[in-house]
């Protein structure tokens, strides 16, 4: 806020020093960058000053073509949690992606946006989109809790970039393992859109606050493993039945009485989660609330450079 | 009493009045920029400090893993825990990020870390059992994330000591510092050869 302040009064004063020299103050208009430009552009004019009228205006041609050589970078508009400005995604991935990322954001307040580009202007993929993500300022101010998939088909790279309050969820090797394990192998096979779905649903599934299954890889299957697991699982269904067997008192009844203990926890509709998150989203939607009404908006949010990425 | 006239007592409350105005007005003419600025270079030093030691203490663990693998690369090994232990017996002076001297030194000795750490990475790549193992993986990650945490801070940084040396190097901001600010100097930032040592930091290409 300050800063900004800062900038504007600066500008006032350079435009002031403008407006004495007609032409001056054109040029500070169509550059209305720093102050920096702004004291080049009065020492090239006051230089200008002893010129004839052709050479100030190529001069006034140089400047604005510097200008926009030195402009910043571009970004895309946040039209949504999803920015599919290469067009990989089809309309119902895209409806399916966002209902369930509107869902994630009500209930943690967590701001997850897909973005797809296409071009990265000459950065790297990290540069871009750490400034990307301070751009729109995902995830709400004050707690930093934004995520931004990104994808630059063209110059075939992916990131996860993460904002400082969800460093420690969605950690740089686990954002390393959505990318290698989830995404790569579908993008390798020329699926972008499965790609992303995939890595978007292990995203989502990380902020909801559960843990990633394990991807069941072919040659790393522990035989030891297996064999106690098929040695455990007899043993207790052995133990079952000899239970309901051998004391004829016992009904099916009494085995199942655990679970409404168990629901007593879960609040409402909370089948499919933990019952301690069910819990969790419900003190948390107040916050959310703020950015389900209307469009959608970034909360201010702030990167620091956590997350990783990965290309093909 | 004779003081007291009423012509010398409206005179002296136009005074303070005018004072009073003149002081308040300060505040909205950048008085409180030079500090503010400060202050702000500071804490986004801070943090490229921070970034640094997250990578120095990442570093032991990372020599550990990579050790049980690769052994016979003794040489990248020892370069990297030898810069490493100079990372971190490097006393930072206070005024580091005044003194040219000490502040060049501070990136001589991150910049050969980075190096070193560059190298080993380039090693690493001749071990295909490493590089499958879940630790070294979990570790490289970290790694890279640091090292992309420690370029976004030395941005910030460096966007910070900009803003502050315009302005006590340009009009306003400049009579401030010569009127109020006698000690504001101009800040150190990272140099040119510095901003190439990140290019050629560690980069990690992941899933191939």
């Amino acid at each position: 806020m300050y800063k900004g302040l800062q900038r504007l009064q600066r500008f006032r004063w350079a435009s002031e020093l403008y407006s004495l020299w007609p032409v001056g103050s054109y040029a500070a208009k169509i550059n209305g960058q720093g102050y920096q430009t702004m004291t080049d552009t009065r020492v090239s004019i006051k230089t200008a000053r002893h010129c004839s009228l052709p050479v100030l205006l190529a001069a006034l041609v140089i400047m604005t073509l510097y200008s926009a050589y030195a402009a910043e970078l571009k970004f895309p508009k946040l039209t949504g949690r999803i920015v599919d400005t290469a067009n990989i995604l089809s309309i119902e991935t895209e409806q399916k992606l966002s209902k369930a990322m509107k869902i994630q954001e009500d209930k943690h307040s967590h701001q997850f946006v897909i973005v797809t580009l296409n071009s990265l202007q000459g950065q790297t993929i990290e540069e871009y989109g750490n400034q990307l993500g301070r751009h729109w300022g995902i995830g709400q101010d004050a707690r930093n809790n934004g995520v931004l998939l990104i994808v630059a088909p063209i110059e075939r790279k992916v990131r996860i970039e993460v904002g400082y309050g969800l460093e420690g969820a969605l950690t740089d090797a686990l954002a390393g393992q959505i990318i290698s394990q989830r995404i790569l192998p579908r993008f390798g096979i020329n699926d972008m859109s499965g790609g992303i779905e995939q890595g978007a649903e292990a995203i989502l599934k990380v902020l909801d606050g559960e843990k990633l299954p394990a991807l069941a890889q072919k040659d790393e299957i522990d035989l030891g493993f297996l064999i106690f697991i098929i040695f455990a699982a007899g043993l207790i269904g052995f133990s079952i039945y000899r239970r309901s067997r051998g004391t004829g008192s016992y009904t099916r009844q009494p085995d199942f009485r655990p679970q409404p203990d168990d629901g007593s926890y879960v609040p409402g509709n909370g089948r499919n989660s933990s019952s301690w998150y069910g819990g969790f989203g419900g003190g948390f939607r107040g916050g959310g609330g703020r950015f389900s009404g209307g469009g959608f908006s970034g909360g201010r949010g702030s990167f620091g450079g956590g997350g990783a990425s990965g290309g093909w | 009493m004779a003081f007291f006239s009423t012509r010398y007592c409206s005179a002296s409350v136009f005074t303070t009045l005018f004072v009073l105005l003149l002081v308040l007005s300060l505040s909205g003419c950048g008085v409180n920029a030079i500090p503010t600025l400060e202050e702000e270079t500071k804490a986004k030093w801070s943090q490229v400090i921070n970034q640094y030691q997250r990578r120095a203490d990442l570093i032991p663990n990372l020599v550990e893993v990579v050790k049980g693998y690769a052994n016979h690369e003794r040489e990248t090994l020892t370069a990297v825990v030898e810069a490493r232990s100079k990372v971190a017996q490097m006393t930072i002076p206070k005024d580091i990020l005044t003194n040219p001297n000490a502040f060049q030194q501070f990136q001589q000795n991150q910049g050969s870390l980075s190096s070193a750490l560059g190298k080993l990475m380039v090693v690493v790549e001749r071990y295909p059992d490493l590089k499958a193992n879940q630790n070294f993986l979990t570790l490289q990650s970290q790694l890279e994330g640091t090292e992309n945490r420690i370029t976004v801070s030395r941005r910030d940084y460096i966007e910070a000591v900009k803003d502050y040396n315009t302005e006590i190097r340009t009009f306003p901001g400049r009579i401030w510092a010569a009127v109020l600010y006698s000690d504001a100097a101009v800040k150190q930032n990272f140099t040119v050869e510095n901003v190439q040592g990140i290019a050629t930091a560690p980069k990690i290409q992941m899933g191939q």
